[in-house]
């Protein structure tokens, strides 16, 4: 018989549950379901049971165990060798599965889903490359997929582990010898050891479901070229000189290849300097030649195998730092950075401002196919008379506007003028590419963090105290002791860097479980009607 | 001007040099920096009168300096009577440079070079910006009548291509690019000395194309200095073109390009336009023709039947 359905009442501190047990034939338990009112109250009932159901298994043979506690209810189901059917479900998401990821009980059942899936996909895709399908395309996705796929099979291993352990347990305590005693005891204490083990990793699959970098832009932050204006703002004189400054500092970190890696190529696009050796504004490329960040996908950033020892912090940092090419190291840099200092001609403290803009650089190669001549007005200082061989001219300044966005560039510095249309290229692709990008953003509904794409340009971002001796950054809040050996080489860039893609991540995590528990209020809606 | 000859006498880096003294130009006099505090010594005042001198007297930087940079070039050797590279011809290597490169997308796995011949090398200009971007991939044969310009393209090639020598893999400066003494109307297959394989890739050049009645309203930098050899061609200017098109079935069974005065590209997609008889008898036909930066008819792409 059907279950009824539960009565919306909620006592304070209590919940209210029912339970159904059906039978097969033989009085042998088939299942038990559980209806409550809440998901809550559900996984609780489900809980206690599942820690009850050793009692119930001395009858049963096979047994299989789902919960789903997204519709507030929870069913057991026991298969044993004389039942035919599965026990009566009467809702079309049923699942019964073997691989052990309803032991995760701190997992809703919505996420364990997505794991299922991604776990599904994963030998999918493996199964596709083996039939000979695209490799490059199949094999990154592979690559975003094998982590989660190790933890399942991890999941599945210690599953294995479980079951046979308690059928042992059920022999023995079924055999009712006096040494068995002994004996239960240890299989008991193995058993609460791999249980053990589940709660971290459960803890390491949610973040692997949420990886450190957004799967959208993972490939743009590891591989792809920066270009970095700097603009000095208010305050003048001081304000120049701090961007000469940061463009310093800036150079120094890229020539470290951010952290510690193969150096990165720094061109000077362009640069308007004061007498003071400040720089009003410039434009800076910095290039891995292809080089990126080096190393896999992103994704392994949580070692399988060692499951004892938590991962250090800044090992985590490391790790990250690492993958990234030049424009994922920089692109947090993007905003207004404010400094606090006495100027050296003064004796008052003063605020200035250097505006930050970090964009990724199109590779040179693609130039042309995002940049449709048709879209381009090019101006070039123009020969007098019939040009060619007839006028012998060494002036070569080049103006480039993208006629639809407006932004333009202008390049005089290089003697061939070949050379100072492609920087100008270089610089009006970057800037057109990230006004698209800005654009796109806005449109893209999961957009809830502040921090995509850098996050927002002319946003505070970040401040240099030099009478406190300190930089803060106001979006992660985290301050950095020693102004100017941090900003000497330019690493505070791969300081604060991993604090702002740890809070990007934790804006994707709120997002997602928003998500999951939307789909598990859209399907309780769905059940009342 | 006055900034690259003064960056010349100061013995300042050839690539930032006149940079920052354009931007001590623009700034107040206080400038603080070290350049700009810094008293001329009197060799180096000298130096920079004289240079200023001939410049006052029209000779053109490139020569006055004696280098140049072009396209991706760097510091390319210019000598008097050679003509200076111009930035259309820049262009010209553009075309190339993509033609090679699908060249080198079609070809599959094969290590044999792509052979470009450069019919009136100069400087060495155009052969060499394709064999700088192309070192593994291309061997660049350059002709010119002018023994100062072959040896002056032979001497940039060793400049530029230096790095790209392995004497143990047995690529020499050779083996990428080398210029050789000759006319276009004698550069056949019985040319004498080393005999030179025929079937190039891509033909490539920049004649001299200015018609005769032109030489007289050149600018004075221009007919004072540069050689008339390696401008004039002809009363229509057409003439080193024509050795080149009645030549081109014997040196390729691929594509030419070619820059050329502006009155030159509807003239030549006429004479050779696809189905022609002028075209059917010289085994040649004008594919397209396309314009310069500047707007006007300049480059021509020639096909061989």
């Amino acid at each position: 018989k059907d279950p009824p359905p539960p009565q919306n009442k909620n006592v304070a501190g209590c919940f209210v549950c029912w339970c159904w047990c059906w039978h097969d034939n033989n009085n042998n338990m088939t299942s038990i379901i559980f209806r409550a009112c809440t998901a809550a109250a559900c996984r609780v009932a489900s809980n206690f049971y599942t820690g009850r159901r050793r009692v119930l298994q001395q009858a049963v043979t096979n047994h299989v165990i789902s919960l789903q506690q997204q519709t507030c209810v929870a069913q057991i189901h026991y298969r044993n060798a004389s039942s035919t059917q599965a026990s009566i479900d009467n809702d079309d998401t049923e699942q019964t599965h073997d691989d052990g990821l309803y032991l995760l009980t701190d997992l809703s059942l919505a996420t364990q889903n997505r794991i299922r899936s991604m776990k599904a996909r994963h030998d999918e895709v493996l199964r596709l490359l083996h039939e000979g399908g695209d490799p490059t395309s199949l094999g990154k996705e592979l690559s975003t997929l094998r982590e989660m796929s190790a933890y399942c099979e991890k999941v599945a291993e210690i599953h294995a582990e479980v079951i046979s352990l308690e059928e042992l347990l059920q022999e023995t305590e079924a055999s009712g010898d006096e040494d068995s005693k002994d004996m239960i005891h240890e299989i008991k204490d193995e058993l609460e050891e791999l249980e053990a083990q589940l709660q971290p990793l459960s803890q390491k699959m949610h973040k692997s479901l949420i990886p450190l970098l957004n799967p959208d832009d993972a490939e743009e932050l590891m591989s792809s070229d920066a270009v970095i204006d700097i603009r000095a703002g208010t305050g003048g004189d001081e304000a120049c000189l701090f961007a000469s400054e940061i463009m310093a500092g800036y150079e120094a970190i890229a020539k470290s290849g951010g952290v510690g890696g193969k150096s990165w190529d720094i061109e000077i696009l362009s640069c308007s300097k004061t007498d003071l050796g400040g720089v009003k504004e410039a434009s800076l490329a910095v290039s891995s030649r292809g080089g990126g960040g080096g190393g896999s996908y992103g994704y392994e950033l949580f070692d399988v195998s060692s499951d004892d020892k938590p991962e250090e912090a800044d090992d985590t940092a490391q790790k990250l730092l690492q993958q990234l090419g030049p424009y994922g190291f920089f692109q947090y840099e993007s905003g207004v950075h404010r400094v606090q200092r006495v100027p050296v001609n003064d004796n008052k403290l003063q605020t200035s401002a250097v505006a930050v803009g970090v964009l990724p650089a199109i590779p040179e190669s693609q130039v042309s196919d995002a940049l449709p001549l048709s879209e381009l007005k090019i101006d070039v200082m123009r020969a007098s008379g019939a040009g060619g061989q007839h006028v012998n001219t060494t002036e070569s300044a080049v103006r480039i506007t993208h006629i639809p966005t407006g932004i333009m560039a202008y390049m005089q510095e290089e003697r061939s003028q070949h050379k100072n249309r492609s920087k100008a290229m270089r610089l009006v692709a970057a800037r057109v590419h990230s006004l698209r990008k800005q654009q796109a953003l806005q449109e893209r509904s999961n957009a809830r963090s502040s921090l995509m794409g850098g996050g927002d340009r002319s946003e505070r971002v970040r401040t240099y105290n030099f009478p406190q001796d300190r930089i803060t950054d106001h979006r992660c809040k985290v301050s950095l002791q020693g102004v100017q050996s941090w900003l000497v080489d330019g690493s505070m860039v791969g300081k604060f860097a991993p604090h702002l893609y740890q809070m990007e991540r934790d804006d994707r995590t709120a997002a997602l479980e928003e998500e999951l528990d939307d789909s598990g209020k859209d399907e309780k809606k769905r059940r009342k009607k | 001007s006055a900034l690259n000859l003064l960056s010349q006498s100061l013995g300042l880096c050839w690539e930032l040099g006149h940079r920052e003294l354009r931007e001590i130009l623009l700034l107040p006099s206080t400038s603080k920096s070290v350049l700009a505090n810094q008293p001329m010594s009197e060799e180096q005042c000298n130096t920079f009168q004289s240079l200023i001198e001939r410049r006052i007297h029209l000779e053109p930087l490139q020569y006055i300096i004696g280098q140049w940079d072009f396209h991706d070039l760097i510091g390319l050797k210019i000598k008097q009577p050679m003509l200076c590279p111009r930035p259309e011809t820049e262009e010209l290597v553009e075309f190339v440079l993509k033609d090679v490169s699908e060249l080198i997308r079609n070809r599959g796995s094969t290590k044999e070079r792509i052979r470009i011949l450069d019919v009136g090398s100069g400087t060495g200009a155009i052969g060499l910006a394709i064999a700088n971007r192309y070192c593994d991939e291309v061997q660049v044969l350059a002709l010119d009548v002018l023994p100062e310009a072959v040896e002056l393209s032979n001497d940039n090639a060793k400049r530029f291509l230096a790095n790209h020598i392995d004497e143990e893999e047995g690529c020499e400066v050779d083996t990428i690019y080398k210029a050789i003494l000759c006319s276009a109307d004698d550069f056949t297959n019985t040319q004498a000395g080393e005999t030179y394989k025929m079937d190039f890739d891509i033909v490539v050049s920049n004649p001299p194309y200015i018609p005769s009645r032109d030489m007289a309203t050149l600018s004075e930098d221009v007919s004072r200095y540069e050689s008339d050899k390696a401008l004039c061609g002809g009363d229509d200017g057409l003439d080193i073109v024509r050795h080149i098109v009645k030549r081109l079935p014997e040196w390729t069974t691929g594509n030419c390009w070619m820059e050329v005065d502006d009155s030159h590209p509807s003239l030549i997609a006429d004479w050779l336009s696809p189905g022609s008889l002028e075209s059917s008898r010289l085994g040649v036909e004008c594919v397209s023709t396309h314009k310069d930066f500047c707007g006007r008819d300049r480059f021509v792409k020639l096909r061989v039947l």
